[in-house]
């Protein structure tokens, strides 16, 4: 059971973190820089280098997920990243900001949808690290 | 604003009471005007829409609007979003916009201001771009070039040049 489960996780967020990456690759960094600006958080600088190097970042976690090698700290690096998101986009919904969430490319509001959906994928991807990180054989 | 057949189209949509607003033009849209509208190489369209929770930002729209018609909108805009903080606490549109405007075209514009078809046409465009366009919020930017078209939010002026400067190299 719990090997099926973290498969199952594992394949989940794995297929996730491609996709994003796949959404900001294929488009001129500069449309994800604009989508990190509207938080407002960074620096233009800041900016320009998250956007260059982000999308690198989520295809590899996902690729090291969908290999199935060394699951554990793999998931602990997703849960981080993801938990990072989350934290930021909690922050940015509180302080009553109407933007882009930028989480899949372009054209996505920053609604409670959006928080319950990256809440999610923080419990899932914190779910995997336990159980990749725990006794196998309990 | 700006030149007709610009390289580059930028639809903003903006909510006069909307503080998000004020800060995106008092920075960005404003630096954007003086580098990119006035040489031509940007266009931009000021789509003023009036969101359900800001109660003045109608009234608002229908000055600028009516401005816009007398050659004064920049005047106006800058003007109703420096004394955001004063009119969105009264309503008193009037008084700020009066301040800027000189008295005999300030005549033709508060008559102007009052005619229903203008605050219709804010309806319109406020109801098209909540329901059709679907823009996730205020301020929100429309990048228009050749076939391409992007939706940003809040951008600053660094990050939004590196971008117009791409388009416009053509990368």
């Amino acid at each position: 059971m719990r090997r099926r489960v973290i498969l199952v996780l594992r394949l989940l967020l794995g297929a996730i973190f491609l996709y994003a990456a796949y959404t900001k690759l294929r488009e001129s960094y500069l449309i994800f820089a604009m989508s990190i600006d509207s938080y407002q958080i960074l620096p233009p600088d800041a900016v320009l280098g998250v956007a260059r190097t982000l999308p690198w970042v989520e295809l590899a976690v996902g690729i090291w997920l969908l290999a199935g090698w060394r699951i554990a700290p793999a998931a602990t690096a997703a849960t981080l990243i993801l938990a990072v998101f989350f934290g930021v986009m909690v922050f940015t919904y509180g302080k009553g900001l109407q933007i882009d969430c930028g989480c899949f490319g372009l054209g996505e509001a920053l609604t409670w949808k959006t928080l319950v959906r990256d809440g999610s994928l923080v419990a899932a991807a914190g779910a995997l690290a336990v159980l990749a990180w725990g006794p196998r054989n309990p | 604003m700006g030149a007709p057949n610009a390289p580059i189209t930028i639809e903003l949509f903006s909510d006069f009471q909307c503080p998000g607003c004020k800060f995106l033009h008092e920075t960005t849209i404003k630096e954007l005007r003086q580098s990119y509208v006035s040489s031509g190489k940007v266009r931009l369209v000021y789509r003023d829409i009036h969101l359900p929770m800001h109660r003045y930002a109608r009234i608002a729209g229908t000055y600028a609007d009516a401005a816009e018609k007398l050659g004064l909108y920049d005047t106006v805009a800058d003007r109703l979003f420096a004394t955001q903080a004063q009119w969105e606490q009264t309503g008193d549109v009037d008084k700020a916009v009066s301040a800027v405007v000189p008295p005999p075209q300030m005549l033709k514009l508060r008559a102007m201001a009052a005619d229903p078809s203008v605050g219709r046409a804010l309806d319109e465009e406020t109801q098209q771009a909540l329901e059709q366009i679907r823009i996730p919020g205020t301020p929100t930017l429309i990048i228009h070039h050749g076939t391409q078209s992007e939706r940003i939010g809040q951008v600053s002026m660094p990050i939004l040049s590196k971008y117009l400067d791409t388009l416009l190299a053509g990368k």
